[in-house]
């Protein structure tokens, strides 16, 4: 197990493939002050993007990728919806797939939004999860049709309806 | 077709096929004993059985190898560099 975080990034498109490695290691820097190792990206085209099982499968194999801190990254189109907790709902996969955490310290969830192409990310807001111990919380990148991108955090808003399907020490 | 023929010989003798094509891996049947990933690390070649993210996709019947060379998910689980001798 190492003490580096590792996101292991699922997104669709080629230009993501390469991107990705820049944006996630900026924002590591930037805003978390730390060094992300990011995985192989898993491609995926727009069509299986949004089909929940093919997506909860590419999550299922970029979670085996992890190991110890980090979680896995889904980046995709906002479809045009801008706002972030609504992308957050739109992205989240099916219940119980796959709890993650970013680091060590940030266990809440964290919402930043960028809007000249991930150069900076002016809003960035934290919320201390209503209950002690609920980490239920999933992170998710997303980027609207006009380019704004969207680092979110969703999480369960109760630690009782957390359902917790993978093992404590990883999956 | 291919592949059941290449299985068949293998019954008689050692068989060795090295292929860029993700078709020929497009089976659910195979066992990850009959698969090696072949990558380029740093100019340097690495061989080895898949990765635990393809073997668990394997395993749990998640994609084909097909699918997983299809998206660049067919990676070696060793580190090292080949050696040449």
């Amino acid at each position: 197990m190492t003490s580096t975080p590792v996101l292991a990034p699922i997104v669709e498109g080629h230009g993501e493939v390469v991107a990705i490695r820049q944006l996630v290691t900026r924002v590591g820097y930037e805003l978390l002050g730390t060094w992300i190792e990011v995985a192989q990206p898993f491609r995926f085209d727009s069509g299986k993007m949004r089909k929940p099982d093919e997506l909860a499968k590419a999550i299922r194999v970029q979670a085996a990728r992890v190991h110890g801190y980090g979680g896995v990254l889904v980046l995709r189109d906002g479809d045009g919806v801008a706002c972030p907790v609504e992308l957050a709902a739109l992205l989240a996969p099916s219940q119980g797939l796959l709890p993650v955490r970013v680091d060590q310290t940030h266990m809440y969830p964290i919402v930043a939004a960028s809007f000249d192409h991930g150069a900076t990310f002016p809003q960035v807001s934290s919320i201390t999860l209503p209950v002690s111990g609920n980490w239920g919380d999933r992170d998710f990148i997303a980027a609207s049709r006009n380019g704004d991108i969207y680092l979110t955090w969703n999480y369960g808003p109760s630690a009782v309806e957390v359902k917790l399907l993978c093992s404590p020490a990883g999956s | 077709m291919l592949l059941d023929a290449l299985r068949d010989a293998s019954e008689r003798r050692q068989v060795i096929v090295t292929s860029h094509s993700p078709d020929l891996l497009d089976r659910h049947d195979f066992d990850l004993s009959e698969l090696r990933a072949v990558r380029s690390v740093s100019g340097a070649t690495v061989i080895g059985e898949l990765d635990q993210a393809g073997a668990l996709a394997l395993r749990e019947d998640l994609h084909t190898p097909g699918e997983l060379l299809r998206t660049d998910q067919l990676l070696p689980a060793a580190s090292r560099p080949v050696e040449a001798q």
